[in-house]
């Protein structure tokens, strides 16, 4: 039985829950873990990945057919560094504040292994108009994913939300504060629990479908 | 053909990210550069508040070749910016430094950029740091002070005296030396102005020495020889291969003593070696003579004042050789005088130690010294270990064959502290040993190295080599035949009541200690002397159990007569110097139930404490077993009600009630916790436990038997070397005086006596002996708790 070709809707929506990047497919940890401590971070660093995974895929669906399977993997590398290097130039010209917060993050976006993964998976394989809404919509997905783990991290841990900038709203006093999750080891609590409760949450809808 | 394709599309891809990249930052620098300098003018503006015009770019029309300037901006004529960048620490520190045009101070400091150690270095960004240099003057740089970052304050100071020297040529019309200028200034400074230099290395095989160059010193005639000298410092060893120190050196001609010392090139440390610039160092050696190179200091950068005065007597040697003409001794050389000098003139030594088993002894070399036709005298190699632990004291000592006194004692080797167990290698500490009689050697009857201020560690461990020595000797060359156990124990017996002639073993009439093997009545006829105690009790190893065995001697009179060590397992022979009669001397006639200090010995303090304690528990043992007697209990200890709720907080008041029970070496003082309306509701132990130092704490417990809270009342403990350890959670945050709130105390809250008791805990490998010692004594009060039925617990 031939596979059932996936709408463009499918597309779009697959890196929001059911193929999640963050939670699910487990991509780009070290960001995830590393720049989840503050709302206004995680927003930054979801808007560089958004620029950089929608360019990579577009950039590497046009030229899927003209590029030699040997080399493919150090051409998508130029590609996304090349993007990236943009990105940081950009970013160092009209939000260098973020840029600065962002650090080397913003040049390991290079290397998060979702921008590659979807350039090998999708992008190599498929049309500019899917994978422009495929990258789209993992990028959504890995944003949506870290700025839920920094909203736990900088509200239980910093007591705030930083949307951007000075907005800013202090929600929790200090005494109350949970210090060691906006430290190393919080990130990895907080990511913890997180993928247990999606995990239950697909798996139990999972459970209902089987019975059904 | 695909080649071709793989390198065409590669090629293309490249070109084309190239030119985006190129096409976008055409477009973002501007932005950028704006920015970087929006930030670095409100820094300027911080600095230069009042200041309203541009500032001008003037990096161009200047050569910062050669200093640490990267830029350079003038506010109109009021200020001048430099941005500088040097290393601290870590390298990358990037500061923006003001100096005003009129006063030519330095009026503002701010750093841009820097990645030195958090809390450490990174003072430098702090606002009291920086406010030291409001309206600076250039001369006073080197008084800048404000954190104990000697490494990053050193890098600030270079760098700060280096644009300062940049400013005052550039802006105050100060003409700087050149290189040459100041190399001819440093040489006529340690010889004489005007004075001429000829260069007659050629002269000279300096090949293996550290001298890079040789000049005759001329002032109308030759008066001093000057040497360009190299040596390698901190940096040469662990940095850069190619940074040699240099310096200039001149000796007078006449008398041959060095003129002076002056530094020439370092490239070391700023804040530690770099301290071999200052002109109070240097000034050390002028006019120094030659043999005194060793006294000089102050430079706490031990590697390159290390390496420093090794160049420099290198060129000593050199000197005497060459200039002089007197020959230099090598160490053989020195180790034949040596010989020589303590067994007979020109002695044929021949080494013997094939013959002998060394494994036991100190001695490392046995060697016979022949005159011409017979053996005359043994020399022994011995070494030891002093006060320097991490290395050993080498010398040798001769035997006369015929009257096996001593004939001479040298240092072959030592690097015990320089002015206390260094002078044991003194000339005067050497004479003694003429001619020494064998008992004096072996009863360690010799003058204390050092004087009466001394080197109590390496005396007594040098006093302890002696006694090995001479039974060596005896053994092998005496013909006295060792001892038997039983011999051995009779001596030592007879040592602690010498007009004993029975000895009878009562150990089974009493009930048994655990540190105690047999105990003995000592008596003259039928008059009774008093006990032996035959002790074997812990040792005091960090790593292993050890044990100290040993005989305690307890006179009628409730006296000692004595500790005689018989065996032990402590490392590295640290319990040797407690088997020496002068430590068993040390108790002699101390009451056993009155307070006496007992001083350790050879820095043995874990020893003698561990010894000390073994020795108070068996008098106590020898008071209420044996004379079936209360202990004469030291006075109870107090101690604030502050530390008692810490480990009692339902209680309000405490009442001592420990004097209506047992006395327990490790229990301070026992107090009856009482609630508001005066009813006992438990009790708090006040105690202490030998760890490292001395651990004091107060522990609570109700009447069920169910621990409250401990509280550390005092400490010193090392918990550092708990840092790697987790036990339930990491043991060590990084901060000082963690101790007291390690998790690991949470064992002996909440629980039962009678459980904990039952319970085995473990102790934190790397701080094993606080550990250790605390849960032994927590287990001790424990057990007290039950005998003793406090409060009815049974």
């Amino acid at each position: 039985m031939a596979r059932r070709e996936k709408t463009l809707k499918e597309i779009f929506t697959n890196g929001f829950f059911k193929q999640n990047p963050t939670f699910v497919q487990f991509l780009g940890m070290c960001p995830t873990l590393a720049v989840t401590k503050s709302v206004e971070s995680a927003l930054g660093m979801g808007a560089g990945v958004i620029f950089v995974l929608v360019l990579s895929n577009i950039a590497v669906s046009l030229i899927r057919n003209y590029v030699p399977r040997e080399v493919r993997i150090p051409i998508y590398i130029v590609i996304i560094a090349a993007l990236v290097t943009v990105l940081e130039m950009f970013m160092k010209a009209f939000v260098p504040e973020l840029a600065k917060t962002l650090g080397t993050f913003l040049s390991l976006i290079v290397v998060n292994c979702l921008i590659l993964g979807r350039a090998e998976a999708f992008a190599s394989k498929n049309g500019v108009l899917k994978s422009a809404l495929d990258g789209l919509g993992m990028a959504i997905g890995f944003t949506g994913g870290i700025v839920l783990i920094a909203i736990f991290r900088e509200l239980l841990g910093a007591g705030s939300l930083t949307i951007w900038g000075d907005l800013r709203v202090d929600l929790i006093p200090e005494q109350y504060q949970i210090s060691i999750l906006v430290q190393a080891s919080g990130a990895f609590l907080v990511f913890g629990v997180l993928v247990a409760q999606i995990n239950k949450l697909i798996f139990s809808r999972e459970d209902r479908n089987e019975v059904t | 053909m695909k080649h071709v394709k793989i390198i065409f599309t590669l090629t293309l891809i490249v070109l084309v990210a190239s030119m985006m990249i190129y096409f976008v930052e055409g477009f973002t620098t501007p932005y950028i550069d704006a920015y970087n300098e929006r930030q670095a003018n409100l820094a300027k503006l911080d600095i230069l508040p009042d200041y309203d015009g541009s500032f001008e770019d003037v990096s161009e029309d200047y050569d910062l070749e050669n200093s640490p300037i990267v830029k350079m901006e003038l506010a109109g004529e009021v200020a001048v910016f430099y941005t500088i960048e040097f290393g601290g620490y870590n390298p990358g520190i990037t500061v923006l430094v003001g100096f005003d045009l009129v006063s030519n101070n330095i009026i503002g400091f701010r750093v841009i950029e820097q990645n030195e150690t958090a809390g450490l270095g990174s003072v430098i960004t702090e606002e009291d740091f920086q406010t030291q240099f409001d309206n600076l003057s250039p001369d006073d740089i080197d008084s800048i002070g404000g954190t104990t970052a000697v490494v990053t304050l050193g890098g600030v100071k270079t760098a700060l005296n280096s644009v300062a020297d940049f400013h005052s040529v550039e802006f105050q019309g100060a003409v700087l030396e050149t290189p040459e200028e100041r190399i001819i200034r440093l040489k006529e400074e340690i010889t004489e102005v005007d004075a001429t230099f000829t260069d007659i290395t050629s002269d000279y095989d300096i090949s293996g020495s550290p001298i890079s160059k040789v000049e005759m010193v001329n002032n109308g005639s030759d008066f001093a020889i000057l040497y360009t000298v190299e040596f390698a410092g901190y940096r040469i060893q662990f940095e850069d291969e190619t940074r040699f120190n240099e310096y200039f050196v001149s000796f007078d001609l006449d008398t041959h003593d060095l003129i002076g010392l002056r530094v020439d090139k370092q490239f070391d440390t700023a804040g530690f070696g770099d301290q071999i610039l200052d002109p109070v160092f240097e000034a050390q050696f002028d006019n120094l003579a030659q043999d005194a190179i060793d006294d000089v200091a102050g430079v706490t950068a031990s590697v390159t004042l290390g390496g420093l005065k090794g160049s420099l007597e290198d060129v000593v040697n050199f000197h005497k050789s060459e200039i002089e003409g007197t020959h230099v001794e090598t160490y053989p050389e020195m180790v034949e005088r040596y010989k020589d000098e303590i067994t007979v003139v020109d002695a044929i030594i021949n080494d013997d130690s094939a013959n002998y088993d060394l494994t036991e002894t100190m001695v490392t070399k046995v060697e016979l010294a022949n005159d011409g036709t017979s053996d005359v005298a043994v020399i022994y190699t011995v070494e030891f270990v002093g006060y320097n632990t991490t290395d050993v004291v080498e010398y040798i000592i001769s035997f006369d064959l015929d009257t096996h006194d001593i004939l001479g004692f040298r240092v072959l080797y030592q690097n015990e502290t320089i002015g206390y167990g260094s002078l044991i290698e003194d000339d005067d500490f050497y004479i003694q040993f003429e001619d020494m009689p064998q008992l004096d050697a072996q009863n360690g009857d010799i003058d204390a190295i050092a004087g009466t201020s001394g080197a109590p560690d390496t005396t007594f461990a040098f006093k302890a080599s002696l006694y090995d020595v001479v039974s060596f000797h005896q053994t092998e060359f005496q013909g006295m035949i060792v001892e038997t156990d039983e011999e051995r124990q009779s001596r030592l017996w007879s040592e602690l009541f010498p007009t004993a002639t029975v000895f009878t073993k009562v150990t089974r009439d009493y009930s048994a200690h655990y540190d105690v093997e047999e105990f003995y009545e000592a008596y003259d006829g039928a008059t009774y002397l008093g006990n032996i105690y035959h002790v074997k009790a812990e040792g005091a190893s960090y790593s292993e159990e050890t044990y100290l065995e040993f005989f305690l001697g307890i006179a009628e009179d409730n006296t000692f007569t004595g500790v005689k060590m018989w065996d032990d397992s402590e490392t590295d022979g640290k319990a040797d110097p407690f088997y020496l009669v002068e430590y068993s001397d040390l108790y002699l006639g101390e009451d056993i139930e009155t307070d006496y200090t007992i001083d350790e010995v050879a820095g043995a303090t874990m020893t003698n404490t561990a010894l000390q304690y073994a020795v108070l528990q068996i008098s106590i043992y020898h008071v209420e077993e044996y004379l079936g007697l209360p202990f004469a209990r030291p006075a109870n200890v107090d101690t604030a009600d502050a530390n008692l709720l810490l480990a009692f907080p339902t209680a309000v008041t405490f009442n001592s009630v420990y004097l209506d029970y047992a006395y327990e070496a490790n229990i301070y003082n026992l107090y009856e916790a009482l609630d508001g309306s005066g009813t006992v509701i438990g009790y708090v132990y006040y105690g202490y436990a030998n760890g490292l130092n001395l651990i004091e704490f107060t522990w609570g417990v109700d009447l069920s038997g169910t621990t409250q809270e401990i509280y550390i009342v005092l400490e010193s403990e090392t918990w550092e070397l708990a840092e790697t350890q987790t036990y339930t959670t990491p043991q060590y945050d990084g901060t000082a005086g963690y101790f007291p709130t390690t998790t690991w105390l949470d064992n002996f809250e909440g629980v039962t006596f009678s459980s904990l008791l039952n319970t085995e805990i473990d102790d934190i490998i790397g701080v094993s002996r606080t550990t250790e010692s605390l849960r032994d004594v927590l287990e001790i009060i424990a057990q007290f708790h039950s005998d003793e039925s406090v409060g009815g617990a049974g």
